[in-house]
């Protein structure tokens, strides 16, 4: 037996594998000091596994469930309750909206409402990398919100893509009204601005937050050199809607402009994601949405660019294409793998423990193993781009490890279905963040983008010039609004 | 003489019963009861976070409430209610995972070192050295396994931790036993293999 076959064995030695399989692992391991190093964890894990005490329930924890289905209760009997009588009185409803528009009831609570969109301030810490933000530091600043000014929670829309909220209805005692604006401006990187400053609110506050979270990608949308970002807004006001900021002199990306995706564009709200890329050589980038589906692996869906910002939906483009393999080791790319002007489709999998493997879709072709040390733990990020400018796709890797900077590599295809490198590209983030990849000052070589503060709609947006050599320098950053 | 005893599954029907047809509180009151330790140490485990494990234990029961009008009773309740708590957890990962939705990659970030995820255990074993040793030894395994990926994650965890058959697993997990089997065991090797990183200097 050698060490592959007993790996494979090791984790049901001894009680589940046969006695002659037992003998033979038992051999190997007596030659074999790795092994043996391993079938000690192994043995140290069951024995702490079969033997760790169970951790306590916390005391009230069958009463905090029983409260919350209470609340729950309350709520959907509210609302049922305004579905009940409104149908039975909509006549006398239309009639008391009249009155109520013309003589406003004095103590009607809605007077206080104030609507505002919550963007997290994000604190620089140190000098040159990214400022930390993520998604339980802005959960902890709610709570934390809340627990101090007595607020409470009125209302709810909780985002299962994001398992973030889409708003949040706060209802504030008039007391400690002013405690809240205080902790909510301090907090916050935008104000609440009190209609009449300095006066004591009577009665309750409402108050709604909406978060702008968004998915994005880069890409050329229209037909100049310089890449554009196109954002769809998975919560807040502005769900549902896709707009492109484009970008028509090196990274100015303010003006916004709609884009109209042809067909029902609500089929495209589920939890999927996104990627550009020119599948069909018109030089404009496409889209494509993919979601992992339990059953069937990746499924993709196609958007062609047809100019002026519009998209359209088009089952030719590798049509009913699915991956198999499993969800978690697996990502989609985008790239010009072979220099025919067309991006291709590429996918990584993982068929070997530590061997990461990219295939490309509309070639049936293989790269050759790509061997990526540390991603399959690191939370690293993998990008395609053309980095040296030789019109061939080019990877970019970034691994997490947190206490190096030169984290981040390029390897280069070398046009024969396989790649050369790493190279190191000197670029060092930590926090939540987003990381793209385009040509955005329009130069050949594909630069990156890298956005603080996770999918929130704020948060600085950094680009990494490539400086023609596959390092990345710091150039500019921008806000999008 | 015939004694009538009632089995747990017979009780759990009763239960059941009750909530779905009177939405008896009390009853479901005692199905939480019965089943938060198992419920709560697999959230536990798996999230290697006290905090999120009460949010998604708490989440687990509040969706067997809403969904138990669908429980047709062709498994086992216990069986049932673990798919739910599997599946929620799994959504949770899915929540850490979309944090980083628009990057390529989908794993789960490594935890800073001074991370309170890796919380302490009750330990009430003899020896202060070797209670030291077992402490720190439960910390790395811990944190090793809530980075598990998914599915080995939680079949390792009703295996090793909560003593579950593989004939159970494979019925929460809607998996045949081979495979149940086959995950257990790459689940197990990424532990040792993983320990070997920690422990070795």
């Amino acid at each position: 037996m050698n060490c592959k076959e007993t790996e494979n064995y090791l984790p049901l030695y001894p009680d589940e594998v046969s006695p002659a399989i037992r003998k033979e692992l038992e051999n190997h391991l007596q030659q074999c000091p790795e092994c043996r190093k391993l079938a000690e964890n192994l043995r140290q894990y069951r024995s702490y596994a079969a033997t760790a005490e169970t951790p306590e329930v916390p005391v009230d924890f069958e009463s905090r469930v029983m409260q919350s289905l209470e609340a729950k209760k309350r709520l959907a009997n509210r609302r049922h309750f305004v579905w009940k009588a409104g149908l039975a009185v909509s006549s006398v409803a239309a009639i008391l909206l009249i009155v109520f528009i013309l003589f406003k009831p004095v103590n009607n609570p809605w007077d206080n409402a104030i609507e505002v969109s919550y963007i997290p301030k994000i604190e620089k810490k140190g000098k040159g990398s990214a400022p930390l933000a993520d998604f339980q530091t802005i959960d902890a600043r709610i709570k934390h919100l809340i627990s101090e000014t007595g607020a409470s929670i009125e209302k709810s829309e909780n985002n299962t893509l994001t398992g973030y909220y889409d708003y949040l209805i706060l209802a504030v005692p008039g007391s400690t009204f002013s405690q809240f604006v205080e902790e909510f401006n301090h907090q916050s990187a935008i104000q609440i601005e009190l209609p009449e400053p300095g006066i004591e609110k009577k009665g309750t506050v409402y108050i709604q937050l909406s978060f702008d979270l968004i998915r994005s990608t880069p890409g050329k949308f229209d037909k100049d050199p310089y890449a554009d970002l196109l954002v769809q807004f998975i919560s807040g006001r502005n769900k549902g809607k896709w707009m492109i900021y484009p970008n028509h002199d090196s990274s100015h990306f303010s003006r916004q402009h709609p884009a109209v995706i042809a067909g029902d564009e609500s089929n495209y709200r589920g939890d999927f994601r996104m990627l550009s890329g020119d599948f069909n050589g018109d030089s404009l980038d496409d889209l494509c949405l993919y979601h992992f589906n339990l059953n069937m692996g990746l499924e993709t869906h196609f958007l062609m660019n047809e100019g002026d910002f519009r998209f359209r939906e088009d089952p030719g483009i590798f049509s009913n294409l699915t991956i198999p393999g499993n969800g978690e080791s697996l990502a989609i790319l985008s790239g010009d793998s072979d220099g025919d002007g067309r991006d291709d489709l590429l996918w990584l999998s993982e068929p070997e423990k530590g061997v990461f493997k990219l295939t490309v879709v509309n070639l049936d072709t293989s790269f050759s193993k790509l061997v990526l040390p540390d991603f399959e733990r690191s939370g690293g990020v993998i990008l395609t781009g053309d980095f040296n400018n030789d019109h061939y796709m080019d990877i970019c890797v970034k691994y997490l490890k947190l206490y190096l900077r030169e984290n981040t590599e390029i390897f280069h295809n070398t046009h024969d279905f396989a790649f050369e490198g790493p190279f190191f590209a000197g670029l060092s983030f930590q926090g939540d963040y987003i990381i793209l990849s385009d040509d955005f000052d329009g130069d050949g070589f594909d630069d990156l983008l890298v956005k603080s503060g996770g999918q929130f709609l704020s948060g600085a947006w950094n680009i990494m010039r490539n400086n023609r050599q596959g390092k990345f320098i710091f150039w500019k950053q921008f806000e999008l609004r | 003489m015939v004694i009538s005893t009632s089995t747990t599954k017979d009780i759990d029907e009763i239960l059941v019963r009750n909530i779905r047809e009177h939405g008896d509180r009390t009853a479901f009151s005692q199905l939480v009861n019965k089943y938060q330790g198992t419920v709560f140490s697999f959230c536990y485990r798996y999230t290697g976070n006290r905090q999120d494990a009460e949010d998604i234990a708490q989440d687990v029961f509040i969706k067997v409430f809403n969904k138990i009008g669908s429980f047709r009773g062709e498994a086992k309740f216990s069986t049932w209610l673990y798919s739910i708590m599997v599946n929620t957890c799994s959504n949770y990962s899915r929540w850490t995972r979309n944090k980083r939705m628009n990057e390529m990659a989908t794993f789960p970030p490594a935890e800073k070192e001074d991370s309170p995820r890796f919380a302490d255990f009750p330990d009430h074993s003899g020896d202060p050295e070797q209670k030291l040793l077992n402490k720190e030894l439960g910390q790395v395994i811990q944190g090793i396994i809530a980075r598990l990926r998914y599915q080995q994650r939680s079949v390792v965890i009703m295996k090793d931790f909560q003593g579950k058959s593989y004939e159970e697993i494979a019925g929460i997990m809607k998996m045949n036993m081979g495979t149940v089997k086959s995950t257990l065991s790459r689940g197990r090797l990424a532990v040792a293999k993983k320990m070997k990183e920690y422990l070795e200097p």
